[in-house]
């Protein structure tokens, strides 16, 4: 797999007027057009209609303390009106206005640093899903058949690992730790499938066979890189199948999985929204239980999948996961 | 508010066993479960903790700004908890490049600190982490030590700075705030229900002279190894390895090579002096009848 070079869509979309000499990039995130003055080449341009923007990014001055907070916090504050603010210091500040449709970014490194891209793609994404009625999941995604499976877990379970491997075995990409789910939408919750990336660190592409030369550091100090996956992404909304949660466990025990129902299974997808702390920050603690009871629904469920990361354990759990949505 | 109870250590010297003990009172009559020390208080450095408390990925943020980062995540809990938070702590208790203690005073509530003799530590830590002995002795010699996750497990927890055993020693025992509460392994070994007597007093657990001994009787060293040989324990050693090993103080005087024991003396003098060992028997050591012992 070879890293494309970025495609960077100059234009003006719908009532977005260009500011000054800052082009506006036109691209695609969870079938949103998203019309941005920063540079965002890890999503695919924006292929649909002519209509306005869904979401618009802009580069300006975010205020340092929002008016009339409900929630207080080092990094987020949220306001009454539902307006965010998020901030990783050395970074970026984020302003999300209150209908999550414009997201006001102040860089305090080069506005196309992958730094600042990588938290837009992680809590504010989250936070923007959250305003907008869907349901992020903490997980990465990818379609088996014509359903979407989605691997759960905590941070550093090896949620884009397995989708890495998964990505090998046939199965295109939907999204990499932040699943954005519509569960409003007829016929069942769907995948909104965000963008064609997978973030990797070295060791684990190093262990997977894929070469790291040239790709892009999610953040400089780091050893986790951006594997593009264009070629293997897939496109269109589809219906989640099945979320397996990564749990830890013995060597004897990977790849066993088993299916959660009733109580068990609303808790474990609780515990599996993204940032789920969020929705209670942002007043939406109502809205928790009934996504979790919802997620419960999807046609092959709920699991948990032991998945240590010993040496092949991944190949187990691959296997696990194929069969279990083969059967 | 309320705060954090932090339960510190140098890796291998009883931290687990305190922590099972300390449960075992909070949840009597019944025995502990394999992972009652972990949900009693897991580990201070998981990332999930710093992920609840500042909304971010841990795994996008870099090594200086976790640091950074750390004690405002545990200022924040610990603003938020209506309760105590135990917590398990491996790291040394440093102070962050701009100078804020990682273990922040207003952050925390109390502290245990279990100290062992740094020679029954390298034979542990050999066992622990299936590395010689000679290689386990250089890493408790070593100011740059850190701890972090195997080959083959899960980065669930953050890398931990453990600086060298003396080094640790004296970074939780010189600590800004309140004085932590200095207990013995071996004085755990030789009298369980006196030392989590005063562990449990020290970190606002209730506990009658029945609830100690009831506890003590449920974390018995022989009953732990009994359940772990019944339904393994994973403890983070190295394959193969048993997590609770001999439950004995002294024993490196067999296992450790004398030249070994030496260096560790060597390094790490002044601090094993001052808690009494390197005192012939009966003689006090000087740190636990001075003002470091909490009242």
């Amino acid at each position: 797999m070879t890293m494309e070079s970025p495609v960077f869509a100059s234009t003006t979309i719908g009532d977005a007027s260009p500011r000054g000499t800052i082009p506006t990039d036109d691209r695609f995130l969870c079938g949103w057009r998203v019309a941005s003055d920063l540079p965002l080449p890890d999503l695919l341009p924006w292929t649909g209609g002519d209509g306005p923007a869904d979401l618009r990014i802009e580069v300006g001055p975010v205020p340092e303390r929002l008016t009339d907070t409900v929630f207080d916090q080092p990094l987020l504050q949220v306001a009454a009106d539902g307006t965010c603010r998020f901030q990783v210091p050395g970074v970026a500040a984020y302003l999300i206005d209150a209908d999550a449709r414009r997201v006001v970014v102040e860089p305090a490194m080069a506005p196309e640093a992958p730094d600042i891209r990588v938290f837009l793609y992680g809590t504010v994404l989250g936070l923007l899903c959250y305003r907008r009625g869907l349901v992020p999941l903490h997980a990465s995604c990818v379609r088996i058949g014509d359903g979407a499976v989605a691997m759960a877990g905590a941070s550093g379970m090896g949620k884009s690992t397995l989708a890495a491997a998964l990505l090998r075995r046939g199965c295109p990409v939907l999204s990499d730790d932040v699943t954005v789910v519509d569960l409003a939408s007829p016929g069942g919750p769907r995948v909104l499938p965000a963008f064609p990336r997978l973030k990797l660190w070295g060791d684990a592409m190093a262990r997977m066979g894929f070469a790291v030369d040239g790709l892009e550091r999610s953040r400089p100090e780091l050893e986790k890189f951006h594997l593009p996956v264009e070629t293997a992404f897939s496109r269109q909304s589809v219906p989640l199948r099945a979320v397996f949660h990564l749990t830890v466990g013995p060597v004897h025990e990977a790849g066993t999985t088993r299916r959660l129902h009733g109580p068990e299974a609303a808790a474990g997808i609780g515990r599996d929204l993204y940032r789920n702390g969020m929705m209670v920050r942002l007043g939406q603690s109502k809205r928790l239980l009934s996504a979790a009871v919802a997620l419960t629904g999807i046609p092959d469920g709920i699991w948990t999948l032991t998945h240590p990361h010993d040496a092949g354990c991944l190949d187990r759990s691959v296997a696990a996961i194929l069969e279990g949505m083969a059967a | 508010m309320t705060g954090f109870v932090w339960i510190a250590s140098y890796p291998r010297s009883g931290n687990t066993w305190l922590r099972l003990a300390l449960s075992a009172l909070l949840d009597p009559g019944r025995a502990p479960a394999r992972d009652a020390h972990a949900r009693f208080a897991p580990n201070a450095s998981q990332r999930s903790d710093i992920e609840e408390a500042l909304d971010v990925e841990t795994g996008d943020l870099t090594p200086t700004e976790l640091e950074a980062l750390r004690p405002v995540a545990y200022r924040t809990l610990a603003a938020r908890s209506r309760r105590p938070l135990f917590r398990k702590v491996h790291d040394a208790c440093i102070d962050t490049a701009a100078g804020t203690p990682l273990f922040r005073p207003d952050a925390t509530l109390a502290t245990l600190y279990m100290v062992r003799d740094p020679r029954d530590v390298a034979v542990s830590w050999a066992h622990f982490a299936g590395v010689g002995l000679e290689e386990a002795v250089r890493f408790l010699c070593d100011a740059r030590a850190t701890l972090r996750p195997a080959a083959g497990r899960p980065a669930l927890d953050l890398p931990q700075r453990l600086l060298c055993w003396s080094g640790h020693v004296r970074s939780w025992l010189d600590a800004p705030g309140r004085r932590c509460c200095l207990l013995r392994y071996e004085d755990m070994v030789a009298d369980p229900a006196a030392i989590l007597g005063r562990a449990a007093a020290h970190a606002g657990i209730p506990a009658t002279a029945e609830a100690l001994d009831r506890a003590v009787a449920a974390t018995r060293f022989d009953a732990l190894r009994a359940q772990e040989a019944r339904q393994g324990f994973d403890g983070g050693q190295s394959a193969g390895s048993a997590f609770f090993r001999s439950g004995r103080a002294g024993g490196w005087r067999t296992a450790l090579p004398p030249a070994l024991g030496v260096r560790i003396v060597a390094a790490h003098g002044p601090a094993m002096e001052a808690l009494g060992y390197l005192a012939e028997a009966g003689e006090q050591p000087c740190w636990l009848t001075a003002a470091a012992v909490d009242k």
